[in-house]
């Protein structure tokens, strides 16, 4: 669609979006978000549909007990609760470190090509 | 009637409808009405995700399930939080960017067709119904048992005070409400875990023990209530693709003033909620080795009144104790009454 789009009650022509997703900077954005954001995707897919699979087709192996009457399954279900809560940190401070800083970048560097326009 | 019941739910009543006359005054504008302004904090917008998350179905049910079905229960409470990290990871910062005020306007945003921006709506319709029509016939039955009036005359005053709070005091009112429900709830699943564990020397290794003692070999396995081995897996993937999907817990994102606290919110949401779905695993169990499997399943066959009833013989015995407590202390005042310290 041809028409210009509004961003912040702005009107931004359509091109400039183009340029700023093409743009270097916003490259390197989503390349820092994809190397942090894809592994931890993986790692609680795995640990949490693990557990799912496990408590369906594995519930011999589950049911194993590791400490006093505490079985296998528990175990991995305070996993899970550690996992998530070590992820939501992990994420946080990736994200405030070192994704926050490039889309500063991002932003004031599509602010200027918007004012050189 | 019980009058300190009636009490207290006229107490929760009142402040809530205080909360909503406050609101009311401060709403003027549209983002006021439909986003709070936009000017909620990390921690208020985490509070207020906790108490929609933590809804009276999750609490009392997963304690229920996990009184009755063992890791079962224990599964369906761990699930609520896994699926915050998909809401963390990929959902809520883009959320808070693109849209206004309804998970609408990002599919309208992105697809530009209005035909997708109908799908997004009768999507958010059908799944609140789905959400709305439990909880409504649930509040129904709890106003029907306390004050005696007809089923569907309760459902209907249940769905007025719903409207009156909304219509009235907007998105600032029911974040705030869910607000200090989540700080109500949290306090006392806090004083019932503090009791639980208390009774057994702060050690849950024994409420496990006793748990299985009690309720049979089989009731630490997982099974007991998703007998089908792929409910277990649909459970998994229910949830972690499913939370993002809830349109009422994601226009929560749209109350606060950028992405940065969007997702500040969700590691508040995160920890609160998590523990007290971790609290009710402990709680289910604890109904066990208190109260034993039989006594559970008397009063309610869905274990719905195990956290009730689990918290009415904590603070009974811990009244017992005081009382008896009181009860040494006063003999030993009556034995000694040349004591020093009492004569001063």
């Amino acid at each position: 669609m041809g028409d210009a789009v509004k961003l912040n009650g702005a009107e931004v022509a359509p091109d400039a979006w183009i340029e700023g997703v093409e743009s270097a900077e916003f490259k390197t954005l989503i390349d820092a978000k994809q190397r942090s954001i894809v592994p931890m995707i993986v790692i609680y897919m795995i640990g949490y549909l693990g557990l799912s699979v496990l408590a369906g087709f594995g519930r011999g192996i589950l049911g194993t007990k590791v400490l006093g009457a505490v079985n296998l399954g528990f175990v991995l279900i305070a996993g899970n609760y550690v996992m998530s809560w070590v992820l939501a940190i992990v994420y946080a401070r990736i994200s405030a470190n070192r994704h926050d800083p490039l889309v500063k970048v991002v932003v004031d560097k599509a602010r200027e090509r918007g004012k050189a326009r | 009637m019980n009058l300190i019941t009636v009490a207290m739910f006229a107490a929760i009543l009142l402040i809530s409808l205080g909360i909503t006359a406050w609101a009311a005054r401060r709403t003027r504008t549209t983002v006021d009405f439909y986003a709070a302004g936009k000017g909620l904090t990390a921690a208020q917008n985490g509070f207020a995700l906790a108490g929609d998350w933590c809804s009276a179905a999750a609490f009392v049910g997963f304690t229920g399930l996990t009184a009755l079905y063992g890791m079962d229960g224990a599964l369906y409470a761990v699930g609520p939080l896994v699926a915050f990290c998909t809401v963390l990871l990929l959902i809520a910062e883009p959320l808070r960017n693109t849209g206004t005020y309804t998970i609408g306007d990002v599919i309208m945003y992105r697809m530009r067709q209005p035909p997708a921006l109908a799908a997004a709506i009768v999507g958010t319709i059908v799944i609140n119904l789905a959400y709305l029509i439990p909880q409504m016939a649930g509040a129904g039955v709890l106003i029907k048992l306390l004050f005696g009036i007809r089923y569907d005359v309760s459902v209907m005053l249940v769905g007025l005070g719903m409207i009156v709070y909304v219509a009235a005091g907007g998105m600032l009112a029911t974040s705030w409400v869910q607000i200090v429900k989540a700080a109500l709830m949290l306090g006392a699943g806090a004083i019932v875990l503090f009791l639980a564990l208390a009774g057994v020397g702060f050690d849950p290794l024994v409420l496990f023990a006793s748990a299985e003692a009690k309720a049979g070999p089989n009731f630490l396995l997982p099974g007991n209530f998703l007998k089908n081995p792929f409910d277990e897996v649909s459970l998994g993937l229910g949830y972690m693709l499913g939370l993002a999907g809830l349109p009422h817990v994601m226009i929560r994102f749209y109350t606060v003033p950028d992405a940065t606290t969007a997702r500040r919110s969700v590691i508040w949401v995160m920890f609160l909620a998590g523990a007290f779905f971790a609290c009710t695993t402990i709680f289910g169990l604890a109904a066990v080795h208190y109260l034993g499997p039989q006594a559970l399943r008397v009063g309610n066959p869905g274990g719905n009144l195990t956290l009730p009833l689990l918290a009415q013989y904590l603070a009974a015995a811990k009244i017992r104790s005081a009382a008896s407590s009181c009860s040494v202390s006063f003999r030993r005042w009556r034995l000694q009454p040349s004591s020093p310290s009492l004569l001063g």
